[in-house]
C-alpha cells in the first residue's frame, strides 16, 4: 500500500489498554501511525503550516482509505481509557506523534478576543500533545511561564484524549479539562474539515481561519456537542487552549470525621465547620481553595469517626514563587508490583465461584486496607504547579477504575446507599469524591452545576463490577440523577440509560454528529461502545 | 483457625497464578506510541553467547522507558539450566520527538 509521507503502518493486531482491562483484536493492516516529526516529512514539508496543513490531509486520506475497504477507524490518545471507547474491531490511529504547537500572534486572533482576553494566554496544539509536555511547555519554557488550569489527577493522556471523554480533576470552582477549550479543528470527512468556535465566544481572525482552510462554524451547540465527542466526530486534528499565568497549588491532607461538619462542605461548599482544620483562615481558605476531594475507605469507614474518617484533601491556589520546596518523586524503597492487583483479581475471580462465597467478606477488606495505606502514602502537605502535582498515577497495574457524577446535594444519600451496597457486595477498592464545576457539554458527564463524581478505584474481579451493577439498580431505584465517566469502566451504560441519562441531549448531540458527518463518515467512526450506548445512528439535524 | 485456613488459600492461589516480576527506568512518563516494542532473546552460556543489539526503532531516537521483565517459567530454566540459557524479556517505550512550539503571526 502507498502511503502518504507522515502516515506509517502501525503493525499490530490487539491492543491492550494502559490498566489491562481488556485486549481488543485489531484487523491487520488496518491500524496507522500519524507523524510530523518523521525526517523524510520533515524535509518535504518544511513550514509549521506546511507540516500542519499536509497532516489535514492526511486524516482525510486515512476517512477515505476507510470508506473504501469498509473499514472502522478509532483515533487513540493515550489509549488509557478503561472502557472500549478509544477502540474499534478494524483499526486504531495513533495521534501521539502529532505534536506541532504554536502561540498565536494578534492578526490570528479576533477583534473581540483582544478586546478581552491575553494573546500570551492561548495555546494551539495538536492533538497528540501529551499533558505532559504542555505542562512542560507551559511551565518550564513559556516566557511568561503558564499553567493549565485544570488537570486530571494524572497526566499522560494526549490533550484531545484527555478532554474527549471529560478527563476532570477536582477544580470545584474551574471544572473539567473541556472548560479551557476555545477552539477546535475536526476532520469530519475526506472532503471535510471544520473549524468550530463558540458564537459567544470567537477567538480567532480570518487570517488564522484562512491558513488552516477549514470551513469555520460560530455555533455554541456544536462546539458543545462535539467537545465532548469520545472521537465520534471525527479527528479532532487540534484544539485551541486558554491557559493562565503559571500558579502554585498548596496540598492539604488530613484525615478528619465525615459528621455534619464536613456534609456541609460537600453539599454547600461551605467550609466554616472545618474551619479548624484548614491551613487558613476561613476567608482566605474561601478565596484561594481550588481543589476539594476526598477519600474513602469503605471498609474501615464509619461516621463522626475520626479514626475511621475521610482523607480530606485540599489544594490552595497561590500566585508563583521560587522558593518552594519541589515534590520529588519517589525511587528510594518498593511500591507493589504492576501484577498485584492482577493477582488478588484472580484470587477473587476464584474466590466468587466458591460455593457460599464467604471469603470475599474476609479477604477484600484485609487487601484494600493494606493497599489503601500504600496508595494513600502521601506527604500531608506538598507544593508545586500543576505539572509538578498531577503526575503519574498512584496505581499501579490492572485496575478497575468507574466514576459516576452526582449533584453535590444528594451526596450525603448517595455515600449512605453505597455504604449500604459495601455490605451486601464488598467493593475491593478505595473510593474517592471529586467536586467538579459542571460544564455545558452536551453529553458532559460532569453536567450537574456542581459535581461531584464518586470514583472507585480497585480491582479488575468481576466483584467490582457486580458492584457498580448493583449501585446503578439501587440509585435508580431511589431516583437518584447520576451519570458515568465515558472513559473509566463503564459496562452499566446501554442505550435506554443512556437516554434515560441525558434526555433530549442525546438527539442533540446525534444530530449534530449527522450535520459534520456524512453518513459513510459515520459508518467510519462508529465502533462497539458507541453501539452499546445507542449513539450509532444518524440522528435530526437540528437546525440552529 | 479459620484465618490461617483462609491466608493459606490466598497464598497458594497468588503463588498459582503469579505473574511478570518488572523493573522500570523512566527518563520520562512521556511515549509516542500506543504499544510499547518489547523483545523476548536468550543469553546463553554464562553471558559468552550475547543476543546482538535489539534496534530500538525510534523516530526520536531515543527511549524513555524501560522494563525488564522476569516470570517463574524464566528463572526456572535459568536455574534448571544453571545459568546455560537465561531468557530476558525487554520492553520499550521510544520518547517523542521534540517539536518546539512556534509562533503564528
Ligand atoms: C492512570 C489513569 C488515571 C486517570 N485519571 C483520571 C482522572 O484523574 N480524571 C478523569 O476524569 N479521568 C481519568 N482517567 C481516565 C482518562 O483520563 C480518560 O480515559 C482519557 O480520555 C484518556 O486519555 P487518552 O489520551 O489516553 O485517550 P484515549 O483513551 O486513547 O481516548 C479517549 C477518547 O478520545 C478519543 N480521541 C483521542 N484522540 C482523538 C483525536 N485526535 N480526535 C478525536 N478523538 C480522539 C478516542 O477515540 C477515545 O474516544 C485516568 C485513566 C488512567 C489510566
Amino acid at each position: 500500500m502507498n502511503l502518504p509521507l507522515g502516515i506509517k503502518p502501525l503493525d499490530i493486531t490487539s491492543f491492550t489498554n494502559a490498566h489491562g482491562n481488556f485486549t481488543q483484536a485489531l484487523k491487520p493492516g488496518a491500524s496507522f501511525d500519524l507523524t510530523v516529526s518523521d525526517p523524510g516529512f520533515e524535509r518535504q514539508y518544511p513550514s509549521f503550516k506546511d507540516k500542519y496543513n499536509q497532516t489535514t490531509e492526511n486524516f482525510q486520506w486515512l476517512i477515505q482509505h476507510a470508506i473504501d475497504n469498509n473499514l472502522r477507524l478509532r483515533p487513540m490518545g493515550s489509549g488509557w481509557s478503561l472502557s472500549k471507547v478509544a477502540v474499534c474491531p478494524d483499526g486504531i490511529v495513533n495521534t501521539k506523534k502529532l505534536r506541532l504547537k504554536a502561540s498565536l500572534g494578534s492578526s490570528q486572533l479576533s477583534e473581540e478576543y483582544l478586546n478581552s482576553g491575553d494573546p500570551f494566554n492561548l495555546l494551539f496544539a495538536q492533538c497528540g500533545n501529551s499533558m505532559i509536555s504542555i505542562n512542560e511547555l507551559l511551565e518550564q519554557e513559556r516566557n511568561p511561564p503558564k499553567s493549565l488550569r485544570a488537570s486530571g489527577g494524572s497526566n499522560g493522556q494526549t490533550i484531545v484524549g484527555a478532554l474527549s471523554t471529560n478527563t476532570h480533576g477536582a477544580a470545584f470552582k474551574f471544572g473539567s479539562l473541556s472548560e479551557f477549550v476555545l477552539g477546535m479543528h475536526i476532520v469530519t470527512g475526506p472532503d471535510r474539515h471544520v473549524w468550530i468556535e463558540r458564537a459567544s465566544r470567537p477567538v480567532t481572525s480570518a487570517k488564522f481561519q484562512e491558513w488552516i482552510k477549514a470551513e469555520v462554524i460560530l455555533d455554541d451547540d456544536i462546539f458543545n456537542s462535539a467537545l465532548i465527542s469520545f472521537g465520534s466526530f471525527g479527528f479532532i486534528h487540534s484544539v485551541l487552549i486558554e491557559v493562565e499565568p503559571k500558579f502554585l497549588l498548596e496540598q492539604q491532607l488530613t484525615q478528619i470525621a465525615y459528621d455534619g461538619n464536613l456534609e456541609k462542605a460537600i453539599t454547600d461548599y461551605d467550609f466554616s465547620g472545618l474551619a479548624h482544620v484548614l491551613n487558613y483562615p476561613l476567608a482566605v481558605a474561601n478565596e484561594k481553595l481550588y481543589h476539594f476531594e476526598l477519600a474513602i475507605n469503605p471498609h474501615n469507614f464509619e461516621k463522626n469517626n475520626p479514626d475511621k474518617g475521610v482523607y480530606f484533601r485540599v489544594m490552595y491556589k497561590e500566585p508563583y514563587r521560587e522558593d518552594y520546596e519541589r515534590i520529588e518523586p519517589q525511587t528510594q524503597g518498593y511500591t507493589y508490583g504492576d501484577d498485584v492487583l492482577g493477582l488478588i483479581q484472580k484470587v477473587l475471580d476464584q474466590v466468587e465461584v466458591l460455593p457460599g462465597n464467604m471469603l470475599d467478606g474476609l479477604v477484600i477488606p484485609n487487601a484494600v486496607n493494606t493497599l489503601f495505606n500504600l496508595a494513600y502514602n502521601r506527604p500531608e502537605k506538598a507544593i508545586g504547579t500543576v505539572g509538578e502535582t498531577f503526575r503519574n498515577t498512584i496505581f499501579r497495574g490492572k485496575l478497575y477504575s468507574g466514576a459516576f457524577a452526582f449533584d453535590r446535594k444528594d451526596m450525603p444519600k448517595v455515600i449512605d446507599i453505597v455504604l449500604g451496597n459495601n455490605r451486601n457486595i464488598p467493593f475491593a477498592g478505595v473510593m474517592a469524591m471529586r467536586f467538579v464545576k459542571g460544564n455545558k457539554a452536551t453529553l458532559g458527564f460532569t453536567r450537574f452545576e456542581n459535581s461531584c463524581v464518586l470514583e472507585m478505584d480497585g480491582v479488575d474481579a468481576k466483584v467490582n463490577y457486580n458492584f457498580s451493577e448493583k449501585l446503578v439498580d439501587v440509585l435508580e431505584a431511589h431516583n437518584i440523577s447520576y451519570t458515568v465517566h465515558w472513559g473509566k469502566n463503564n459496562n452499566v451504560l446501554n442505550k435506554e440509560r443512556v437516554r434515560r441519562i441525558y434526555g433530549d441531549a442525546v438527539d442533540k448531540w446525534l444530530g449534530h454528529r449527522n450535520q459534520l458527518l456524512s453518513a459513510s463518515a459515520q459508518a467510519v467512526f462508529n465502533n462497539e461502545f458507541l453501539e452499546q450506548c445507542g449513539l450509532d445512528q444518524p440522528g435530526k439535524i437540528l437546525l440552529t | 483457625m479459620n484465618s490461617i485456613r483462609n491466608a493459606s488459600l490466598v497464598l497458594t492461589l497468588l503463588v498459582m497464578l503469579s505473574g511478570c516480576m518488572t523493573m522500570k527506568v523512566v527518563a520520562n512518563y512521556d511515549t509516542d506510541n500506543i504499544v510499547p516494542s518489547e523483545k523476548t532473546r536468550v543469553i546463553y552460556l554464562w553471558g559468552i553467547l550475547q543476543p546482538n543489539d535489539i534496534p530500538a526503532g525510534c523516530e526520536s531516537k531515543s527511549i524513555c522507558m524501560v522494563q525488564v521483565k522476569t516470570n517463574i517459567g524464566y528463572i526456572m530454566v535459568s536455574a534448571i539450566t544453571v545459568g546455560i540459557v537465561v531468557p530476558q524479556k525487554v520492553v520499550w517505550d521510544c520518547c517523542p520527538s521534540q517539536v518546539d512550539e512556534e509562533h503564528l503571526d
